[in-house]
């Protein structure tokens, strides 16, 4: 690695052994965080991760009482404690529905607010590709389990990068990591350099023939092709934030290690939850791992600026503490199948996972400039209202931390409103029932 | 004891299937039933449903499978790039029906983007290599305009399934010289090659027409239906036959639409297409994912998944193409072909796929163990999941998103708390369960028709008895359908079904929707449905022939747009 290198890893206190050593992908982030003191001088904005798990939260063990030196987690938030000075808690948001009665495909309105008239179909674009736009990128969308819970395919994903348009979730790593850092090509130097350029002249071309394309339709037609002509512009500013050298380097370590070593973990295909006993606990666990590492990465880089994390579908049942039986299924127990302090423990163990992610953000000097927030598609038994929230990190965006806010019916959109304007889009709304922000979670820095 | 589907469930199956009452100007009537239509060769009359707006689907693009990309990619570079390495395609499980190829599903996100991109340089470099072999002037390093203007109209057409319009080809010639220029030909070709494979032109097919519009309708060109009927029946594109026919004019003529689409059907990529219809109809096409705790389960052994979709395969093959049998023979034939490891499920002989006679309790496709264990749980079978699949896939039912609360109720309501229970006595425990009358309200329905499988357990082997107790299979249909009534179990429902006529329309629909890449709208495409599923009776309910007839209509290549 050359000295420049070096010294762009000190300068911002990044722990690039560690971040390894918890991937255990070897060489394969070399490039990435090579590239972090560019991407990052040039994308002064906020960045933004959602973290979802399913079901909901145990409501009165979750979150947090007081504020300040008073702050104290309750139980489900425990494995916060670590980064207790980042986090803020929220209770009591509503998630208005147009539905008579809610439920689990409420999922589509978690992130966007607005539903359409179809049930599985979201009518407005979530908050990460909101944010994602401000730097003209897409948010990257990734998934711990694909779990079809009852074979319900509409639970699956939460992004949405317009009307209509969803996002799927990636819950292979090699595809994630791809989509995030790029194909790294052979060879170096002036053979390098040759290959972006011509990729560049091929993306770039495509574009045009996009646009005319999209030019003799109508419609959800036309929807589509916006998410086409987004997408192809989107591998054109990976490949731009490629230099030669990054990919040269990339080259060394690059992809070959990173399939080996997730086919060496069994995270190529991870298995459906099909229903007690079809998952493998510790294989969750090390997916999950990896899948935040990618993620944090590729905020972290610049490479991207917004993602989501799904460590199942809405409603899906894996236990990641165990269990066989009804009883210890996720979904089930947040019914009621199981002692309330067991679904609080389950909580618990992603409050841990949380904190592993912000660690991870922390250690890459991008916490005080990334808002995280935990949350599900429902609060307690299908309600939309009384939803609890968790935020991590922002402070020098000017999120408001080791805090309580507690409502009665405050609009979840206005949550959104929050995490937007610290993000650097200044707009009072979002989505439907937005009403300027919630009071106190965030002031100009 | 016997369950009766209620009659609420009517209310679905009463779909309106009359034709509307419009008159119809005879066989082969035009868009507007104005124009006669060329008739051909084509066998029997066409349909006399007029073509009102509402029977067209509107003009629009579809975005090729993940299955079609690949092949298209091979049919033009003669490189088969690997189809694992493209995102999985997957349907919404809303509405009847429930295939991988409905548009509305296929949309082009970044992961697309990303392994077109990286799929398409890899297919380019083989092509050029192989031209540079034939000393293809393409590769020199200034190739002059006509070698050029041959190489874009080459592999254009193959490509683009239709010759480049002029404005297109000054673009890809434009992007090839400035390429040329700095790189040279070789280079230059294999990037215009790439682009081409990831251009909206190769990814999308369209269903535009010429740009011409009369009276609110176009009509999709030649070329358009060319790949409109190679994919929907092969998911491979047109092949140079068909590209002449689209280029001569032809395929206005039903007799020659016709000829092209029974060729395209006997060939190796109809009779596996049309073998996907029916794996994906019975759920057989996702088996993969299916797993099975061995200690269990020892019969579930290594590769299984793979020999339970095969036998589907080669079943409709062997029976729809060699026997030329019926879509009845599918659904009621005491035989099937088994390799060694289901011959341990079925409890038979057999090897490499041999034909092999079933036991008694065996029917047709609905008893295979693919179908029977990709609907159940991993520890016990799911009378709930085999029962909507029935509802959706034979009676077309839309099973809508459970209502709010419903897992609420479900959760311990439904299941009994005796571990030796059967799932007969789970569902007498939730019917006689105050507190789960939400969940029975409509589970009933699922349950009755999934209870007609018990006597196969999780992986498809044949129990007579569960907790040594006798599975009681009997099943009651009321629906308000002409095939209500008693049977012993849903199997043999399934093939009374489907010979009445809700059952063959529900078919028409599945089948149609499956080549068209969209839902066929039981309302608005009434009269044709009814059309064609009379057309499925008459002809002994000759799956091939029904698809025939379905290329033939109108409605098959006109389109509205909107004011």
């Amino acid at each position: 690695m050359s000295a420049r290198k070096e010294m762009t890893m000190k300068k911002h206190n990044l722990r690039r052994r560690d971040l390894l050593a918890g991937l255990g992908l070897g060489g394969v982030f070399l490039a990435p965080f090579a590239r972090s003191v560019k991407a990052w001088a040039a994308a002064p904005k906020g960045k933004f991760i959602f973290m979802h798990t399913p079901n909901g939260m145990a409501r009165s063990l979750f979150g947090s009482d007081g504020d300040g030196a008073a702050f104290k987690f309750r139980n489900g938030c425990m494995g916060l404690e670590p980064i207790r000075e980042q986090t803020t808690t929220i209770r009591g948001l509503t998630n208005k529905s147009q539905l008579p009665k809610p439920f689990h495909d409420q999922i589509t309105r978690l992130l966007t607010c607005v539903r359409g008239n179809s049930i599985p179909v979201a009518a407005g674009p979530s908050i990460d590709q909101v944010i994602a736009k401000t730097e003209k990128k897409q948010a990257l969308n990734l998934k711990v389990y694909r779990s079809f819970y009852r074979n319900v395919g509409t639970y699956e994903d939460l992004s949405w990068s317009d009307k209509g348009v969803k996002s799927m979730s990636i819950n292979d790593p090699r595809e994630a990591y791809k989509l995030a850092f790029g194909d790294f090509m052979p060879g170096g130097g002036a053979e390098v350099d040759n290959l972006i350029d011509q990729k560049r002249s091929m993306l770039d071309f495509l574009t045009g023939e996009i646009t005319t394309f999209r030019n003799r339709l109508t419609g959800d037609d036309r929807n589509r092709l916006d998410a086409h002509l987004n997408s192809v512009r989107s591998l054109e500013m990976r490949l731009g934030a490629l230099s030669p050298m990054d990919a040269t380097v990339a080259s060394a370590g690059g992809m070959s290690t990173l399939l080996a070593d997730a086919k060496k973990a069994g995270m190529t295909a991870p298995p459906r939850d099909g229903g007690p006993g079809a998952y493998d606990l510790k294989a969750f666990s090390d997916h999950g791992d990896v899948q935040m590492d990618i993620l944090t990465a590729a905020i972290a880089t610049g490479a991207r600026n917004a993602g989501t994390l799904m460590w199942q579908g809405a409603a899906s049942g894996a236990n990641p503490l165990g269990g066989q039986g009804q009883a210890d299924d996720h979904h089930w127990v947040s019914h009621g199948d199981a002692p309330f302090q067991v679904w609080s423990n389950i909580d618990k163990y992603y409050s841990g996972k949380l904190n592993r992610m912000a660690q991870k953000l922390k250690d890459a000097g991008v916490l005080d400039r990334t808002v995280i927030v935990w949350g599900s598609e429902i609060s307690e038994q299908h309600s939309h209202d009384n939803h609890s929230f968790v935020t991590v990190g922002g402070k020098a965006l000017g999120m408001q931390t080791m805090k309580t806010f507690s409502f009665n019916g405050a609009s979840l959109s206005d949550l959104w409103v929050s995490v937007q304007n610290a993000c650097g889009i200044p707009s009072p709304k979002f989505g439907e029932n937005s009403n300027g922000g919630i009071p106190g979670l965030w002031k100009p820095a | 004891m016997k369950l009766v589907v209620f009659g609420w469930l009517s209310a679905f199956l009463s779909l309106s299937l009359a034709c509307t009452g419009e008159t119809a100007s005879g066989p082969g009537a035009g868009p507007d039933g104005d124009e006669p239509g060329k008739d051909g060769n084509a066998d029997g009359p066409a349909s006399t449903c007029r073509v009102k707006d509402e029977v067209l689907v509107p003009a629009r693009v579809y975005r090729l499978s993940a299955q079609q990309w690949v092949n298209t990619v091979e049919a033009a570079t003669g490189h088969r790039p690997d189809p694992s390495r493209l995102p999985e395609d997957g349907a919404e499980t809303t509405g009847y029906s429930i295939f991988d190829n409905v548009a509305a599903a296929l949309v082009v996100q970044e992961r697309h983007v990303s392994a077109y991109h990286e799929l398409a340089l890899e297919a380019a470099e083989r092509l050029v290599a192989s031209r540079e072999k034939g000393a293809d002037c393409i590769v020199s390093q200034k190739p002059g305009k006509d070698c050029v203007d041959g190489f874009l109209g080459d592999v254009g057409k193959k490509f683009f399934r239709r010759p480049l319009g002029d404005d297109e080809r000054a673009r890809f010639a434009g992007y090839f010289g400035v390429n040329a220029q700095k790189w040279g030909g070789k280079t230059a070709a294999r990037l215009t090659a790439a682009v081409m494979m990831q251009a909206p032109q190769f990814i999308f097919r369209t269903e535009l027409g010429d740009g011409s519009v009369s009276e609110g309708r176009i009509r999709m060109t030649d070329h358009e239906v060319a790949s409109a009927l190679s994919y929907g029946l092969t998911d491979r594109p047109p092949d140079e036959l068909l590209l002449e026919a689209a280029s001569a004019g032809k395929l206005g003529d039903r007799g020659e639409l016709r000829a092209q689409a029974r060729r395209l059907l006997d060939g190796k990529d109809g009779r596996t297409k049309l073998a996907d219809f029916f794996q994906q109809l019975v759920g057989v096409k996702d088996i993969a994912t299916v797993a099975r705790d061995k200690a269990v389960f020892p019969d579930f052994v290594e590769g299984i998944t793979k020999s339970m979709a095969d036998e589907t395969s080669t079943f409709v093959q062997k029976v729809l193409f060699d026997a030329e049998g019926s879509l009845t023979d599918l659904f009621t034939a005491d035989y099937s072909f088994v390799d060694a490891k289901l011959a341990k499920i079925y409890g038979v002989t057999g090897n490499g796929f041999e034909k092999v006679s079933l036991p008694p309790e065996r029917m047709g496709l609905l008893s295979q163990p693919g179908v029977l264990a990709s609907s159940s749980h991993p520890a016990m079978t799911s009378p709930a999941m085999r029962g909507v699949r029935t509802m959706q896939k034979f009676l077309c039912m839309a099973i809508p998103t459970p209502p709010a609360g419903a897992a609420d109720q479900a959760s311990g309501k439904i299941f009994s708390n005796d571990p030796k229970a059967t799932q007969r006595e789970h569902w007498d425990f939730a019917r006689a369960n105050k507190e789960a009358s939400g969940c029975v309200a409509c589970h009933a329905a699922f349950w009755s028709y999934g209870l007609g499988f018990e006597q196969f357990d999780p992986i498809g082997r044949h129990r007579p008895t569960e907790f040594g107790k006798t599975i009681d299979t009997s099943v009651v249909l009321e629906a308000g359908t002409s095939a209500d009534g008693e049977y012993p179990n849903t199997m043999a429902m399934v093939a009374k079904i489907l010979e009445t006529r809700e059952g063959r329309e529900c078919f028409t629909m599945q089948i149609g929707s499956y080549v068209a890449g969209r839902e066929i709208d039981p309302t608005d495409g009434a009269c044709e449905v009814e059309y064609l599923a009379n057309k499925l009776q008459d002809s002994g309910y000759r799956v091939q022939d029904l698809l025939l007839d379905i290329v033939q209509l109108d409605s098959f290549r006109d389109r509205w747009v909107k004011p």
